[in-house]
């Protein structure tokens, strides 16, 4: 979450040194005229517009931009609270400073209280005054939208975090059906056939590893949400990245009937990042590729050194994907309705992990598909500054 | 012994469901999304009673009981939810359409009463069918 309270999350007019632009709205051409001589000899970088009712207000702030709004109280076309209402409501980024001949403390409180800076008293105010007012009101509603913005950020963080919960809850709940649905099957007759209870057995203990792979990836998404996976990048060599995920493919393309290629990386190509859970990402994109491969075709993992990055290849000959799943495979808990159809297993959790830990390493994944042709997923990581710049080292 | 529509998309979880269902005596009829159970019953006639898993790709379980009772013959289907989502508005939901529902994990005794329960309460006494 970003320090709220870092005045470089400020970008004020008047903190940039630039011309500060202020809508002077007020019925009275004398005191108007008083206040924009009072602001030029207390604060020339301020320049005043000056509209006399709330409709021409509405229509200057609609075509132009202001930084800060000065408002008399008893206006032809509204008085009192309600065409300040209408100021705020049209132009809520703007901060509202009421200037009335009014010395009310009632009504000065309510004004704030609706989202007026401030509220002065002409007969009371002065240039240098009024000077200060606009520029703490300028901050202060730029303190105010940032916490507002913050404050959204937070709510949303809850609500995903609200919708996680209840999706993991029911994903977790499905393999826990199987395994004591199998293992209550077991229970219930001891005088099964051994042959069949064995069956169910292994049913439950498949259905346990789904779930230790699962409890896994939820606890992964978790620490991504609330910063609390750490990373350890270091300069390593992007053989030994690709190294153990080879291995693994070789591993499940064997069992799967899948021919693997893999060419290995030239040594010597140094990336930042952090190589264990890279690996886990190539093995997600390798698992992936092999599942939806049908026996007899082929998965490969190759890479090269282009333009400053590794650039990390896996590819397949296998289902593809839909061009209209393409945006949604990112997405926590998405599975094509095809994969569930051919009942291939899995949660939809994987490529979302994979993306959020290869963006948390400044790197990049995408991928390009044709349905019954094949899919590739490429991955490109950050060279380590040495090498983008030959020549310095 | 009835007629038994399962439609569960883990494979696990449907060979399970249709296990114990058999075990009971009961005929099943096991498919895996819910088009396919709508062709099914559109191909192989009417089920006594439907079993369903909510949250499926495809066609989800209330969508689905309602368009198979949108089968002439079916308005009054007997249906049982068996869902791993809890919340109760989900439950709510299941139950506005009459039906049963039931969280996973389940016992099976719970459903293998429910669904006894439900076939009586359904005035269609089970024909002998084609399955
Ligand atoms: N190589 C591929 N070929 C075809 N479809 C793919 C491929 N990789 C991913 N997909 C599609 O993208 C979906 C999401 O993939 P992801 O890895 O996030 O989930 P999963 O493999 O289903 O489950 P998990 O990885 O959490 O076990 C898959 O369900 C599948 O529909
Ligand atoms: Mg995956």
């Amino acid at each position: 979450m970003t320090d709220i309270t870092s005045p470089s999350h400020r970008h004020t007019s008047a903190a940039r040194g630039e011309q500060v632009k202020v809508l002077l709205v007020e019925d009275s051409c004398d005191y108007a005229e008083l206040v924009c001589d009072m602001l030029e000899e207390s604060a020339p970088e301020l320049s005043v517009t000056t509209r006399s009712g709330i409709a021409d207000a509405q229509a200057a702030l609609s075509g132009e931009k202001f930084d800060c709004v000065i408002m008399d109280l008893g206006l032809p076309d509204a008085r009192g609270l309600t065409g300040m209402r209408r100021l705020v409501a049209c132009a809520p980024e703007n901060p509202v400073v009421v200037l009335t001949g009014r010395d009310d403390d009632v009504i000065g409180l309510e004004a704030v209280k609706e989202g007026a800076q401030d509220y002065l008293v002409k007969a009371r105010t002065d240039g240098d005054l009024l000077a200060r007012a606009i520029s703490y009101a300028i901050e202060r509603k730029s303190v105010a939208l940032e916490l507002a913005r913050h404050a959204d950020q937070v709510q949303a963080f809850a609500e995903r975090q609200r919708d996680f919960v209840a999706s993991a809850s029911h994903e977790l709940r499905t393999p826990l059906t199987s395994i004591m649905g199998y293992l209550e099957l077991v229970l219930d007759d001891p005088d099964a056939d051994p042959q069949e209870s064995r069956g169910h057995v292994e049913v439950a203990y498949r259905n346990s590893q789904r779930l230790l792979a699962l409890v896994e990836d939820l606890l992964t998404v978790n620490g991504l949400d609330t910063g609390n996976l750490p990373l350890t990048p270091a300069a390593v060599d992007g053989r030994e990245i690709l190294a153990p995920a080879a291995d693994l493919a070789q591993g499940l393309c064997a069992l799967a009937g899948v021919s693997f290629e893999y060419e290995p990386l030239a040594a010597g190509v140094i990336v930042q990042a952090d190589a264990a859970r890279t690996t886990k990402v190539l093995e997600n994109l390798l698992g992936n590729a092999v599942k939806f491969t049908p026996p007899d075709g082929s998965v490969h993992l190759r890479a090269q050194a282009r333009d400053g990055r590794l650039e990390i290849e896996v590819g397949d000959t296998g289902i593809g994907i839909p061009a209209n799943d393409i945006p949604h495979i990112f997405e926590r808990f998405f599975r094509s309705p095809d994969a569930v159809r051919k009942a291939v297993p899995g949660t939809g959790l994987g490529l979302s992990i994979a993306k959020s830990l290869i963006e948390a390493q400044s790197g990049g994944i995408t991928v390009a598909s044709r349905p019954g042709e094949g899919t590739t997923f490429t991955v490109s990581l950050p060279l380590t500054l040495e090498q983008s710049w030959p020549g310095s080292s | 012994m009835a007629r038994i529509l399962v439609v569960d998309d883990d494979p696990d979880v449907l060979a399970l469901v249709s296990f114990r269902i058999r075990k009971a005596g009961h005929k099943v009829i096991a498919v895996s999304g819910g088009q396919e159970a709508l062709e099914t019953v559109a191909a192989r006639g009417a089920p006594d009673l439907a079993v369903l898993d909510v949250t499926m790709p495809d066609l989800d379980g209330l969508t689905l009981l309602q368009r198979l009772r949108a089968h002439a013959g079916l308005e009054a289907l007997p249906a049982i939810f068996l869902s791993a989502r809890v919340q109760p508005e989900d439950i709510e939901a299941g139950r506005a359409l009459g039906a049963t529902y039931l969280t996973k994990p389940f016992v099976a005794t719970a459903l293998l009463n429910a669904i006894n329960a439900s076939l009586e309460e359904s005035s269609a006494a089970p024909t002998d069918g084609g399955w």
